[in-house]
């Protein structure tokens, strides 16, 4: 019989072996969700009512 | 927009790309053009014309739309809305986008140009959302 390993499983049993040797410390940051970023509205660049349901908001270079 | 009046609300923001030399004195036109009541019609003249965003280009596009070119000059010479555009660069940094167009849809971040079928699909999921 044998046990496939996803290579989840793989990487996380080859962290776990590698920290078993010593020497290793884990450097990497959780990742955090993604930032929570107050955009300010400049209202002459918006077009539509402001209640409106849906939002777009385009990050645009003119060049 | 017209198909989705009254529903949907699109907002622009500037984003100069750092390798765009003469972009970020467009958008600071476009500012000024705003100031001036015109940016929707300043804004697709930019696009229109781009690349050729030479100063003197930029106020032409400003005098071709009735405003006055004294005012908006003095505005491009006082970079009146500099902080304003990189004000908007930050934010868009905080945000993790690094290229345009990038849209968000209701906060759904949608990165580069799409076909109007996609946005349409991607509007009326967020129309229909509860």
């Amino acid at each position: 019989m044998s046990i496939v390993f996803s290579g989840v499983v793989k990487r996380i049993l080859l962290v776990g072996a590698l920290l078993a040797l010593g020497g290793f410390a884990t450097l990497l940051v959780v990742p955090r969700g993604r930032a929570q970023v107050e955009l300010t509205l400049e209202p002459s660049m918006s077009k539509g009512a402001a209640g409106s349901t849906v939002t777009i908001v385009e990050f645009s270079d003119y060049q | 927009m017209k198909e989705y009046d009254g529903r949907v609300r699109l907002v622009v923001k500037d984003m100069p790309l750092p390798f765009h030399e003469l972009a970020r004195p467009a958008h600071e036109a476009a500012r000024c053009a705003g100031e001036a009541g015109k940016f929707w019609p300043y804004h697709d003249r930019l696009f229109l014309e781009q690349p050729a965003f030479e100063r003197v280009d930029l106020v032409g596009y400003a005098a071709d739309l009735g405003i006055d070119r004294t005012s908006f000059t003095r505005c491009l010479d006082e970079r009146r809305f500099a902080t304003a555009v990189e004000a908007d660069v930050s934010q868009a940094r905080a945000l993790g986008i690094t290229g345009t167009p990038t849209f968000l849809i209701n906060g759904r971040q949608v990165v580069g140009a799409q076909p109007i079928e996609a946005f349409r699909s991607m509007i009326d999921d967020a129309l229909k959302a509860p």
